[in-house]
């Protein structure tokens, strides 16, 4: 079972492509424009091609890098964006905060229904012991007469 | 048999891919037949281009 605190997979799946490429970037020199294929990506991260190739628009959409698909071979390159992305674990950061949300409008709803649930128990309950007060209240007058 | 490949990216980002992906159809021997670009404004306001080159191989 899927755990509810575990970050979801879209964001740990962009945040492994960027550590490839960080990798890869800082162990050249620092060089941009230096391309690395998304099997290379797949055999480092253990990530599906698939996977990999779902997300990628993602990060090419936020300007974190540029792709290139030549008849189905698929190469990345980290730009400055996509750096300070991982640098800043900004996509791990992003699925902590979407996870507290999800949890947070869950609560939002659990929280007043539970409440409200237990103020019709307490009532029932005390509906029950009033009676029985009331109860004990006409026998004690009775025994006195 | 016509091949398709495609480069997407920021706009200022590009101009090595796109190269580095030409080289790689001259490699092969590949005649490029035509270019077709695409654009769109991501969130943060850049420009995200997508060029798609369409190329025939001679077998």
């Amino acid at each position: 079972m899927k755990s509810p605190f575990l970050i979801d997979k879209s964001y740990r799946i962009r945040h492994k492509i960027l550590s490839v490429l960080y990798r890869d970037w800082k162990s050249n020199n620092r060089e941009y424009n230096r391309f690395v294929g998304s099997i290379q990506i797949s055999t480092e991260t253990n990530l599906l091609p698939d996977d990999i190739h779902e997300w990628q628009n993602l990060l090419v959409n936020e300007s974190e890098i540029v792709t290139s698909d030549n008849d189905g071979q698929v190469m990345m390159s980290i730009q400055q964006k996509g750096i300070s992305a991982y640098i800043d674990n900004k996509y791990l950061k992003d699925g902590r905060q979407n996870k507290l949300d999800g949890i947070w409008n869950w609560a939002r709803i659990v929280i007043p229904l539970g409440t409200l649930i237990l103020a019709g128990y307490n009532y029932y309950v005390n509906k029950g012991l009033t009676a029985k007060i009331k109860e004990i209240e006409n026998k004690i007058t009775q025994l006195k007469k | 048999m016509y091949k398709l490949a495609y480069v997407s990216g920021n706009s200022f980002d590009l101009s090595s891919i796109l190269k580095r992906t030409i080289e790689d159809i001259n490699v092969v021997g590949g005649k490029i037949v035509q270019i077709v670009q695409s654009q769109s404004s991501n969130p943060g306001g850049f420009t995200i281009v997508t060029i798609t080159i369409i190329y025939t191989i001679t077998e």
